[in-house]
């Protein structure tokens, strides 16, 4: 199964964290950064495979340092780290072993391109004011952890029931209260604030 | 107060440039406020900006109520917002997950699919044993939902609850496996994929489904589930061999027309993985599909796709262990992935080539990797291309990319650093290809010693262990440590190169330049085996002047204790080898060099003595004493003039080498010790002296005693009595574990300990000493660097110990080194003398690391991974059609007997009653009660006593029932079919 998919920029800020097990924020948090470290210094010819972190590695028996043993044990499953970066953003998928790598990788890609259709011409500024529609995308093609659908049109019509399901009750409820959070909105002004700068993170 | 969008939030964080955290914290405070706000909208927003916050670390956990209201609010949108915060931030501790069991149920049972989607996609994340049952009656009923939308989401979720509780695998499994009929493909894929993640964990259940899914699999709708259906073959076809056979065509053909790379390969790993291609080894056609397996990998190396060409090194990595002559047809293109400029694809080149290295291949991709480890001088330096890392074009839209992923052109050209990681990696791996098999791959040791050493000079700084607590285990270790144990391991097993061997510690010991790394002081660690070596084989020392010097030299005090601890060892023994000579005579100018020599000892152990290591300091103060002695007899003895000769000090002679030189150091099994059998008749919890604890105890306190002796002794006595207490008060009361060093003791005597020189026996069994001195006949003729005639020893014992196989015409290794040098130099294909691990009889497990390892296995079981799901309820958790069906059967058996048992009772009763008038009927009765099928039989020929019959098993149904009121569901129900039967047994009555 899947155990985690990220998104994060290229300056290691996160976009969108979904862990299909659960673990603690702070660890969260640490994961990401390393995966991170680990995924901004790959050159852009490399392949889409990602050496566990140390935190990954050194909980299941990685295949990639120390452990040269051909007896791998069953228990603590190898796990695989990919990546994809389009743009500005990773987008990082963490699997085991019955999940097909190279298959995943063309999940992401289905990913993004439903997210291209859903925004016309997706950019990093939609994803942070839509992190919403982002979940909803990634809830209609893995639920809990199993690829549920990988047919484009079928994702990108579920995710838009949803929204209408979501400016339905919108209308009755006079219109918007909540904010430019949907659609495309606050999108202009969005661009307009973001232009030209990173966002950086010093909280985190 | 106006209360702020998340949009406000954002953009605010934005505007906020260097004073984030404090906004954030500000804005963390408002959320609070916010939540506890009447209006739902605000709530809701505030909820929606924690979320977003969480996402950068703010935990919101503490919300979990304020989401909980959000996730009951009437509007969708709102629904949504608590849903997604439940999805982010509920645990599985979440104290509110109980209260949600209500409002999910509803909102499952809702009229529209989008909020009914969003219950179930909750569901996935929060669910919890308690709502995994509640809730999984409405997901059964949403398997035949109209919209297949839910239906292939509730397909994942109901396998998210079977991992909360896997009883409900077995209700819920009937209506899941009617999924696999489903006529959307999305539904059939998403149960394939749940039954794919279920037969992992137990596969035994899912066979019967063989048929089905071979069906599907050949009728190969989409990729995505055709890889999800060899996945899961692969872990049914080791159950099933059966299988393999009807699997090899469709998969073969898939191979040879699928244009999906993804499907290709996941074909090709399936085969390996579910041993397929193992699994038809004899065969002409696996041979063949085996080929072609690696001949469509080799085209995934050459194609210059870097996926491909990672994902083809793993798949020949697990290949190589099955057909290994294959893979290395391709190694041409192998050992071009070695020096790939991508580091994941390095690691997996190097996994693959210690994998499949040979003898004759082993030389040179030693030297690619060697070559790597060395520092890239000017000029020929790798360059990598970096991804333009710093771009701050943030709104750039990824339309391009998306047609184009992850080729963009911009970049820069930076030298390509190797991490230190990779390093160690390479080292171990040079390590690893080296020593397989015993060192079967190595036709030519001195090379091998020369590798060693160079490889120093290349091992990367210890790792320090970082604020990460994780680490500070790894850091403990070092590859010098594998180096230096390698560099031990070939002095000690082959002999031949022993010489060799000791000229290359002695070359470490001296650390010139360029032996080790010059920053970071790495490698230091492969000091004590060299020490080690230097002492252990002082007599082989080219210059052992020199190596006494560099072991005494300052600079080594600053060594790591456990390395400075073997350095004393190893002085003393080479100062025992370098005195103990007969041959020079004792003159002036001898004696004036031992006590030299004696004193530069004594002057480096002096400071040693009050180290604070408690093993340096140990050793230094012991051998201080010794060499304090060996100064005063040297002093004492006059040396030989002309007219008298003297004989050196006896100490110097005979008492210190006694200490360093006895039998050969032989590599012993780390099983074999344990094995040595305990002698007949010694029973370790038996007190030697049953009166001990009370003559020691009496012994103590009787002043006559202790008194008796004059001060000077009873000082002795004091301290060595008041050492004892604690062992008499422990061994008085019983304790038996205090007695285990005991008989460790007795085993590491006679399993040849640390030079062997059994001390005087303690127990004269004759038993004992006969299986002793068998031992010792054993271990003489047992020494591996000799061949011994198989015709003395006994059959068990020849399979027992693992032995080269020599070739006669070679005879005795001559100990003339240099003829030996040139042998090897001249052959590289000859046989080398390499000692294996000693064991004792039935010692099954050659290396014995058998009981070494389990342990280890065990606890790394239970040690989970930091993003694995806890299944461990599944695994071997059996489905009800299996042998749980089997066990149920079995009950539903033994209450029918109760049943009938009742019912004999009854008839018994019933019998006594008519027994007068009707005598045989009783005797059929009674027949009957044994077996149903029986009881039919003679029923029928019971025809005419029918009526009484009836109502003789109506009364046994009602005890029944009167009886076992309490029973459980479960057994009500095999009460019910015993019922059941006994209708049956009426109907065949009437």
């Amino acid at each position: 199964m899947i155990n985690a998919v990220l998104v994060f920029n290229n300056n290691g800020q996160p976009r969108l964290t979904k862990f299909y097990t659960q673990i603690d924020v702070p660890l969260q948090q640490r994961l990401i950064s390393q995966i991170f470290s680990l995924v901004s210094t790959r050159a852009s010819t490399a392949c889409n495979f990602l050496p566990l972190p140390p935190l990954l590695a050194n909980a299941s028996s990685s295949n990639t340092r120390s452990t040269w043993s051909h007896t791998a044990p069953s228990s603590s499953e190898p796990l695989t780290l990919l990546y994809r970066h389009y743009a500005t953003l990773y987008f990082i998928i963490i699997s085991d072993s019955l999940e097909s790598p190279l298959g995943l990788l063309d999940l992401i890609q289905v990913f993004v391109q439903a997210l291209d259709q859903l925004f016309e011409n997706v950019c990093e500024l939609d994803l942070i004011f839509n992190f919403e529609m982002l979940h909803a995308t990634l809830e209609e093609m893995i639920v809990g952890g199993c690829v549920v659908e990988t047919d484009l049109a079928r994702i990108v019509k579920g995710v838009r029931e949803q929204t209408r399901a979501v400016k339905g009750d919108k209308g009755r409820d006079r219109g918007g209260a909540g904010g430019g959070m949907l659609g495309n909105v606050g999108m202009g002004i969005g661009r307009g604030g973001f232009m030209g700068g990173d966002l950086v993170w010093s909280g985190r | 107060m106006f209360e702020k969008s998340l949009y406000d939030l954002i953009r605010g964080i934005r505007s906020h440039k260097g004073n984030e955290r404090q906004y954030v914290l500000d804005s963390l405070k408002e959320c609070r406020n916010e939540a506890k706000s009447q209006d739902l909208d605000i709530k809701a927003t505030a909820i929606l900006k924690l979320i977003y916050l969480d996402m950068f670390g703010h935990d919101m956990s503490w919300a979990s109520f304020h989401t909980l209201e959000v996730m009951s609010a009437p509007k969708f949108r709102q629904k949504r917002i608590g849903y997604l915060a439940a999805v982010q931030s509920f645990r599985i501790d979440t104290d509110v997950l109980m209260l949600t069991t209500n409002l999910m149920k509803k909102d499952l049972t809702s009229g529209s699919v989008p909020e009914m989607s969003l219950a179930i996609n909750g569901l996935a994340h929060i669910a919890s044993p308690s709502l995994a049952r509640d809730l999984s009656p409405d997901l059964v009923s949403k398997l035949s939902h109209s919209s297949p939308n839910i239906r292939k989401k509730a397909v994942l979720v109901l396998y998210k609850c079977f991992l909360q509780s896997p009883e409900l695998l077995r209700t819920c499994w009937p209506k899941l496996r009617e999924c696999l009929n489903d006529e959307d493909p999305s539904v059939v894929s998403a149960t394939v994929n749940v039954v794919c993640e279920l037969a992992r964990r137990n596969p035994k259940n899912y066979l019967p489904l063989a048929p089905q899914l071979f069906k599907l699999l050949l009728e190969q709708g989409n990729n995505w589930m055709t890889i999800k259906l060899i996945k899961l073959f692969a872990t049914l076809t080791p159950l099933e061999p059966r299988l393999i056979k009807k699997l090899i065509p469709p998969i073969t053909n898939l191979i040879r027309t699928t244009t999906a790379m993804s499907l290709l390969y996941e074909c090709i790993n399936g085969l390996i993985e579910g041993g397929l291609l193992a699994g038809i080894s004899n065969s002409v056609d696996a041979e063949e599909l085996a080929s072609v397996c690696v001949m469509k990998l080799r085209g995934f190396l050459v194609e210059g796709d870097s996926n491909l060409k990672y994902v083809g090194l793993v798949a020949l990595t697990k290949l190589v262990a099955t057909h290994p002559h294959l893979v290395n047809q391709h190694q041409d293109v192998i050992l071009e992935c070695i020096d790939d400029t991508d580091i994941s694809i390095r690691y997996r080149a190097l996994e693959l080539a210690v994998g499949m290295v040979d003898v004759d291949s082993l030389p040179g991709v030693v030297t690619k990797l060697m070559r790597q480890l060395k520092p890239s001088k000017n000029g020929d330096q790798e360059y990598v291309e970096l991804e333009g890392a710093e771009e701050d074009e943030d709104e750039d839209d990824m339309e391009d990319d998306v047609i184009h992923p992850s080729r963009s052109t911009r970049g820069k050209v930076v030298a390509l650093e190797l991490p230190d990681d990779y390093k160690r990696s390479v080292i171990e791996g040079i390590l690893e290809m080296c020593r397989r098999d015993m060192y079967a791959n190595i036709a030519d040791f001195e090379w091998y010693l020369d590798v060693l050493v160079q490889l120093v000079r290349f091992v990367p700084p210890v790792q320090r262990s970082e604020e990460e607590d994780e680490e500070i285990v790894q850091a403990g270790k070092d590859v010098s440590d594998d180096i230096g144990f390698e560099l031990r391991n070939v002095a000690v097993r082959v002999r031949i190169v022993r010489p060799e061997a000791v000229r290359c510690a002695e070359l470490l010991l001296s650390r010139r330049d360029g032996i080790f790394p010059s920053a970071g002081g790495g490698g230091l660690r492969v000091l004590g085996p060299a020490a080690w070596i230097a002492g252990e084989y002082a007599s082989l020392l080219p210059n052992p002047h020199a190596t006494f010097d560099y072991l005494l030299s300052p600079l080594s005090t600053t060594l790591p204790p456990a390395i400075l601890s073997i350095y004393i060892q190893a002085a003393s023994k080479i100062y025992s080898s370098l005195t103990s000579s007969l041959k020079i005579p004792w003159d002036p100018a001898r004696k004036s060099t031992l006590t030299l020599l004696t004193d530069r000892l004594i002057t480096f152990l002096t400071p040693l003595a009050s180290s604070p290591h408690l093993e340096v300091q140990e050793r230094a103060v012991e051998f201080l004493e010794l060499f304090r002695l060996g100064l005063e007899a040297i002093q004492g003895q006059p040396a030989s003039t002309d007219k008298e000769t003297y004989d050196p000090p006896l100490l110097l002679t005979q008492a210190v080498p006694s200490l360093f030189i006895g039998q050969e150091l032989n590599p012993v099994a780390p099983g074999a010790q344990r094995k040595v059998p305990l002698p007949p008749g010694l029973d370790l919890g038996d007190f030697i002296n049953p009166d001990l604890a009370s003559l020691l105890a009496s012994a103590d306190h009787d002043p006559a005693l202790t008194e008796a002796y004059d001060p000077e002794d009873s000082k002795f006595a004091k301290f060595y009595f008041e050492k004892a207490k604690p062992l008499i008060s422990a061994t008085g009361f019983g304790y038996r574990s205090s007695l285990v060093p005991a008989s460790q003791k007795i085993d590491s005597a006679a399993a040849g300990s640390y030079q062997s020189s059994p001390g005087p026996d303690v127990d004269q069994d004759p038993e004992a000493v006969a299986r002793k001195r068998r031992e010792r006949r054993e271990r003489n003729r047992d020494d591996p660097f000799y061949i011994f005639t198989p015709g003395d020893v006994s059959d068990g014992e020849i399979d027992a110990i693992p032995i080269m196989e020599l070739k006669l015409d070679e005879g005795e290794i001559p100990p003339n080194l240099a003829a030996a040098k040139n042998k090897v130099k001249r052959k590289p294909k000859e046989r080398v003398e390499i000692a294996a691990d000693e064991g004792i009889d039935g010692d099954e497990d050659g290396n014995g690391n058998g009981d070494d390892v389990a342990p280890a296995a065990v606890k790394g079981r239970k040690k989970k991974g930091l993003l694995q799901v806890d299944s461990t309820a599944l695994e071997g958790f059996s489905l009800d059609d299996t042998e749980e069906k089997e066990r149920d059967r079995k009950e539903v058996e033994r209450s029918r007997r109760e049943v009938e048992r009742l019912r004999r009772e009854m008839e018994a009763a019933a019998k006594r009653v008519q027994e007068q008038k009707e005598v045989e009927s009783g005797a059929v009765g009674q027949e009957k009660v044994k077996k149903g099928k029986k009881k039919k039989v003679e029923a029928e020929g019971d025809g005419d006593k029918k009526v009484k019959k009836k109502k003789k098993v109506k009364e046994g149904e009602q005890t029944e029932g009167g009886e076992k009121p309490k029973k459980k569901k479960k057994k009500k129900k095999k009460v019910k079919s015993a019922e059941e039967e006994s209708e049956e047994v009426e109907k065949v009555v009437e």
